[in-house]
């Protein structure tokens, strides 16, 4: 079973929501969730990983160097067949600094307000895979996939290039 | 702080040989001669300090000596040097300083002031547009944003005052919950060693004193990325007290962390 990797923005709208806001009813969300799953034209990116999650640290990696900074990445890990079945995926080349990872890139298309409820949903009914990474651990990851030779810096941020290639 | 009715304010004249670090930078520091003229002489480090120092942008430093009593501010004096080489706020809250004076066997001690640019007010009205103008942008972790670049700014220019005025805005909460997370991991997320104590104290409090779940967590996220592991006293208190089980958990990745580099260090 494969994942889909997405970066959510922030997890705390999704497990300390009705710590936070008394009104939010038992299985709601609150409607913050949809920040940290914006669309371009009904359409959103993601990554596909490895069932032993053996490529997931070269995705944050690379995803981490596409920012400005080294900053938190919270994500979640969906399952590819329950995205599949409800999605329609289309794989097209990504813009990182890491060739293959670029191949793992994939976008969810067609997304309606609708839709992108229902995915609002399965990303909260998968929160036992919702990861946070502070800033420190994604420097790390980043690094190692720098030694591994993975990252171009000549094609990130660089502030970024300092931190992750010196 | 008000000068004394026996001071007399020399200012300094800027120009000559003599060399003094400041602010990072080097810039030329000579009393002028007016100076020699007269013991109070109205001049600045206006113009060429603004060259030199990209955090200060209206400087403006008075020094009080006794009366008649001439100064020369560039000697080699350590002390100086050293307090200078800091922000304003450091500088208002010394009161007395050796400054050795022209004729070197008749040194003197001599009192100074900052004249800050900013007072309080002004810097709580700038640090409340700035999260005012954060209702507007979009917060996206890792990516530079106005506010983001605002509050480093003000923190580098206004130091404990715009820290203490953030601070506020947060705590008595004048800004939404989620901009105030975000602001808190701006805090924490910086290159500069510059008010790093100022700033971990101050993520402690909101962490130990909001009653936002939203805003502890970004006090967390402010500690992890100062990665001091002072904090993990603090840390630990919140973790005892903190009802969020899953804000709880976050803390805990912290306090994790923050003993790790304590270990390695």
């Amino acid at each position: 079973m494969c994942y889909v990797f997405r970066e959510i923005r922030n997890k705390s709208w999704w497990d300390k929501s009705h710590d936070e806001l008394p009104w939010l009813k038992s299985g709601e969300l609150v409607a913050d969730v949809f920040k940290g799953l914006l669309t371009k034209k009904g359409s959103f990116s993601t990554y596909l990983i490895d069932e032993d999650k053996s490529n997931l640290n070269r995705v944050l990696a690379a995803y981490a160097c596409t920012r400005d900074s080294i900053q938190r990445v919270d994500y979640v890990l969906i399952p590819l067949d329950i995205v599949v079945c409800a999605f329609r995926v289309i794989c097209i080349p990504g813009d990182t600094a890491d060739d293959l990872v670029n191949n793992w890139h994939c976008d969810v298309v067609e997304l309606t307000s609708q839709r992108l409820e229902y995915f609002a949903q399965l990303v909260n009914d998968h929160r036992d895979l919702m990861v946070r990474l502070y800033p420190k651990q994604v420097e790390k990851i980043a690094r190692q996939s720098y030694i591994q030779r993975n990252i171009d810096c000549e094609r990130i941020n660089p502030k970024l290039k300092s931190k992750i290639c010196d | 702080m008000i000068p004394s009715r026996e001071s007399t304010n020399i200012d300094l004249t800027l120009g000559g040989d003599e060399r003094s670090r400041l602010f990072d930078r080097e810039w030329i520091v000579k009393p002028g001669p007016d100076i020699l003229a007269e013991s109070s002489v109205q001049e600045s480090l206006r113009n060429e300090a603004v060259e030199a120092s990209r955090t200060i942008d209206r400087p403006s430093v008075t020094f009080i000596t006794d009366s008649n009593v001439l100064l020369q501010f560039f000697e080699r004096d350590e002390k100086l040097i050293r307090l200078l080489n800091t922000t304003f706020d450091e500088i208002l809250q010394s009161k007395r300083l050796y400054v050795p004076s022209n004729d070197l066997e008749s040194s003197t001690s001599a009192q100074f002031v900052a004249i800050d640019p900013r007072t309080s007010r002004e810097v709580e009205i700038e640090v409340t547009q700035l999260f005012s103008l954060a209702t507007f942008i979009d917060l996206e972790p890792g990516m530079t944003n106005e506010f983001s670049d605002g509050l480093e700014e003000a923190i580098e220019r206004y130091g404990e005052k715009a820290l203490r005025a953030i601070e506020d805005v947060i705590l008595s909460k004048k800004t939404n919950t989620a901009i105030a997370m975000e602001a808190l991991q701006c805090i924490g997320h910086t290159e500069s060693r510059k008010w790093h104590d100022e700033r971990r104290k101050m993520l402690e409090r909101c962490l130990l004193e909001s009653p936002s779940a939203w805003v502890r967590d970004g006090a967390g996220l402010g500690i992890a990325s100062l990665d001091n592991p002072e904090s993990i006293i603090a840390l630990k208190r919140a973790i005892r007290k903190e009802d969020s089980i899953a804000l709880k958990d976050d803390l805990t990745m912290v306090l994790n962390q923050l003993q790790d580099t304590l270990l390695e260090s």
